[in-house]
């Protein structure tokens, strides 16, 4: 598996978890991370958005059509050998990922959320992580403030 | 016989004269009234507020949370629309007894509020998200 992790700042633990055991499914033939551009920190919170894009793996497979609707044909069909929904489900089996907070069509969710209080000091912040898995090619949710 | 009818005659078109007065003088009100009453529901100043990536967004901006103006005594029509998929969020402005209800991802809600008649800086917040989604409205003098 290819991994290209250009347009990420290394930020986020579970990105990092998550990316390691991405690295184990053998149908996934490309994986990009990015840094997402909603990140931002503040006093009380540091939010880390990051997006990671899967490209599958291709399997040919043969079929068999009719040629104007008479001709008995074989046609050889290329096609991933995984959707967003497989890749789901093998998910939800791993250790230290589980199912995503949030699932559809075209995006896996993933939000950890933790408090961290700095040694000696009574005050922490929150570190909340959100991760968007795609598919790639997809469009990224990370829309214009279009309504 | 005559004279009476010709006065009975003289009260019917009186009677139609002021009924037609009456008439116009309504009709004139109305026209006169009715976009006094329609500018009183549209002049409220329109805010929209888009939530995505755990923040509020003004419509069409890309602060995060930004500063909100408005005008001392100002009618506000908010509509906040949740475009974070996944998390259902709210608009509450303590300090003005304002709070929607939780609006799910790609639904929106609208609230209409006066500003209150003295300036000062109030906080706007989601409640379940609110060390994120955190920010502040600014009244400013009526003029």
């Amino acid at each position: 598996m290819e991994l290209d992790t250009t347009n990420w700042s290394g930020e986020g633990a579970f990105t990092q978890a998550l990316l390691d055991v991405l690295g184990t499914v053998e149908q996934i033939a490309l994986l990009r991370v990015e840094d997402a551009t909603s990140s931002r920190s503040d006093v009380e919170f540091n939010f880390i958005s990051n997006e990671l894009f899967v490209q599958f793996g291709n399997r040919e497979r043969r079929v068999r059509a009719k040629m104007l609707g008479i001709i008995p044909v074989t046609r050889t069909v290329t096609e991933p050998v995984m959707t967003v929904t497989d890749l789901e489900r093998a998910m939800c089996e791993m250790d230290g990922v589980g199912p995503p907070d949030y699932a559809d069509d075209g995006m896996l969710q993933y939000l950890r959320t933790e408090r961290i209080v700095p040694p000696y000091q009574t005050r922490g912040y929150k570190l909340v992580e959100l991760v968007r898995i795609y598919e790639a090619g997809s469009e990224s949710r990370e829309a214009p403030n279009d309504v | 016989m005559r004279a009476t009818e010709r006065a009975g005659r003289r009260h019917g078109t009186r009677g139609a004269v002021a009924a037609v007065l009456v008439a116009a003088v309504g009709l004139l009100c109305v026209v006169l009234l009715l976009p006094l009453t329609a500018s009183t529901t549209d002049s409220a100043r329109e805010i929209t507020l888009v939530i995505r990536n755990m923040a509020f967004y003004l419509e069409g901006g890309t602060e995060p949370n930004p500063t909100i103006r408005v005008r001392a005594g100002e009618e506000v029509r908010f509509t906040v629309l949740n475009r974070d998929p996944g998390f259902a969020h709210n608009f509450v402005v303590d300090a003005w007894d304002l709070e929607t209800p939780f609006i799910e991802t790609e639904a929106s809600t609208t609230v209409v509020v006066r500003a209150p008649a003295r300036p000062g800086r109030r906080e706007y917040v989601c409640t379940p998200h609110g060390k994120m989604m955190r920010g502040v409205i600014e009244v400013v003098g009526g003029d």
